[in-house]
């Protein structure tokens, strides 16, 4: 029970950090085409390869005209292209990861790393969840 | 839907659910991840061929999500052990779907619940239950603050998609941890009206449940109409040292973590005297102190295989259960150089 919990509680930690993160979003610039066919509520599983950034865990996300929010708040950001290639950028308390990939139809996958290469992985989108 | 519940607290209730004969009762606590070693410990069970069918098997939070396998009986060990050692915590919940309810939304555990949780397996339980055997799930019910007792077998016998729509529901409430989990709202009549129960986790009134506190309090001459009493623990009594950031979340985590052990350790104590004040034999099953597997984020697999391993070659060897409760919690010593961090 209690690893449980503080397992849950730090994941949320991490969410609540990722809100406090000052977010590049001009990092993006060259990705704001509109890409509204894939808006909507998308669920995200981020699966680590490498290093040690724990794995499994699933982020809530929205896609708004082609922009790329984090739903309940935190931070994560990016664009995705009508071609569905997407690009996503989250910044975490000092540590930052980008991520890239495609999105088509329903679903939609990738890869993520870290900017300093500590961990890498790969990411898997559904729509929906909720 | 008669018979489908009970307060935790109500002694007739209990003693009218309970089967006709006395046979061997299993005792399943909350624990979260940590479960893995009970599905562990009743998969080594059947491997030792000491596996009895339990004539009531009882659950609490993570406990509730394994004793609908652990009462359907051994053909569900595989479905157990995979619950178990299969999934992520992206099967439990998401991140940043929170609400005002939470911080993080349950929808994969309620899916996975759906999935597992299958038309033959109620079909199982219903059958169990025709035959005297009863399968008890506790939720809290935040709007009364008191524990509900929920008889799964009653409810899986009733039949019917509002049956297994319950049925799922009760047990996602059950390991709903409130502020972690959102809790479950139960459409319940009562009085004629209709209205929502709010449901969460069945540990804040208890992380095990024998029987009601009143029967199980020294004062009480209750004699538990069982043979044996099979208490599995799915938490960790060890004390874990950490150094403990000045952020509301992770206090309220350490804060719950101290708890919970206390709780379980005294629950275990109580059901130990009401069992000798009984003349019922007395086991319980505990995660093996030594065990220090690194888990490396929630519902981390390797961590729940270790885990499962662990509770499996416990159940199939000669002394799967102890004859008394494990020590009190206890924990290290404090390294010599700790610093808080967090503002001031």
């Amino acid at each position: 029970m209690r690893n449980f919990l503080r397992s849950i509680f730090a994941a949320a930690v991490v969410a609540l950090l990722a809100t406090s993160g000052a977010f590049p979003t001009d990092a993006f610039a060259a990705a704001k085409a509109r890409g509204g066919n894939f808006d909507g509520s998308w669920s995200v599983v981020i699966n680590t390869a490498r290093g040690d950034c724990g794995s499994g865990l699933r982020y809530a996300v929205r896609i708004i005209g082609g922009r790329v929010v984090g739903e309940g708040g935190y931070s994560v950001s990016g664009a995705v292209a009508p071609s569905g290639a997407i690009q996503v950028f989250v910044f975490e308390g000092g540590r930052s990861a980008s991520g890239s990939g495609r999105l088509a139809g329903n679903s939609g996958g990738g890869v993520w790393r870290t900017s300093g290469g500590e961990c890498a992985g790969h990411w898997a989108a559904a729509r929906g969840g909720y | 839907m008669p018979d489908a519940r009970f307060w935790s607290d109500s002694e007739p209730d209990f003693t009218a659910s309970l089967p006709s004969q006395p046979g061997p009762w299993l005792i399943l606590s909350s624990g979260g991840a940590d479960g893995a070693f009970g599905a562990g410990l009743l998969n080594g069970l059947t491997a030792s061929g000491r596996r009895p069918d339990y004539a009531v098997v009882t659950g609490v939070s993570t406990g509730a999500l394994m004793a609908p396998f652990a009462f359907a009986g051994k053909q569900y060990d595989e479905a157990l052990r995979k619950c178990y050692t299969e999934i992520t915590a992206a099967d439990v919940f998401e991140l940043g779907g929170s609400t005002a309810e939470s911080f993080v939304n349950s929808w994969p555990l309620r899916e996975f619940i759906d999935k597992q949780i299958t038309p033959e397996l109620m079909a199982a339980i219903a059958a169990a239950h025709r035959s005297g055997r009863r399968l008890f799930v506790v939720t809290s019910d935040l709007d009364s603050q008191r524990s509900v007792v929920w008889n799964m077998g009653a409810i899986a016998a009733h039949g019917g998609d509002d049956a297994a729509k319950l049925f799922r529901k009760v047990l996602l409430a059950s390991a709903s941890i409130p502020g972690g989990f959102p809790p479950v709202l139960i459409d319940v009549e009562a009085g004629g009206k209709r209205f929502q129960e709010m449901h969460v986790d069945g540990g804040l009134g208890g992380q095990l449940f024998v029987a009601p506190a009143s029967l199980m309090a020294s004062t009480s001459d209750y004699r538990l109409p069982a043979t044996q009493i099979f208490i599995i623990v799915n938490t960790g009594l060890q004390r874990d040292f950490k150094v403990v950031d000045r952020f509301a979340p992770t206090i309220l985590t350490q804060s719950i973590g101290m708890a919970v052990p206390v709780d379980t350790s005294l629950m275990i104590d109580r059901a130990y005297l009401v069992a000798k004040r009984g003349d019922v034999e007395f086991n319980v099953a505990s995660i093996p102190a030594n065990f220090d597997f690194p888990s490396k984020g929630p519902f981390d697999p390797n961590y729940m295989k270790a885990l499962f391993q662990v509770g499996f070659d416990q159940g199939n060897g000669s002394t799967a259960f102890a004859a008394k409760p494990p020590p009190p919690p206890s924990g290290p010593s404090p390294p010599n150089h700790i610093q808080k961090t967090g503002a001031n």
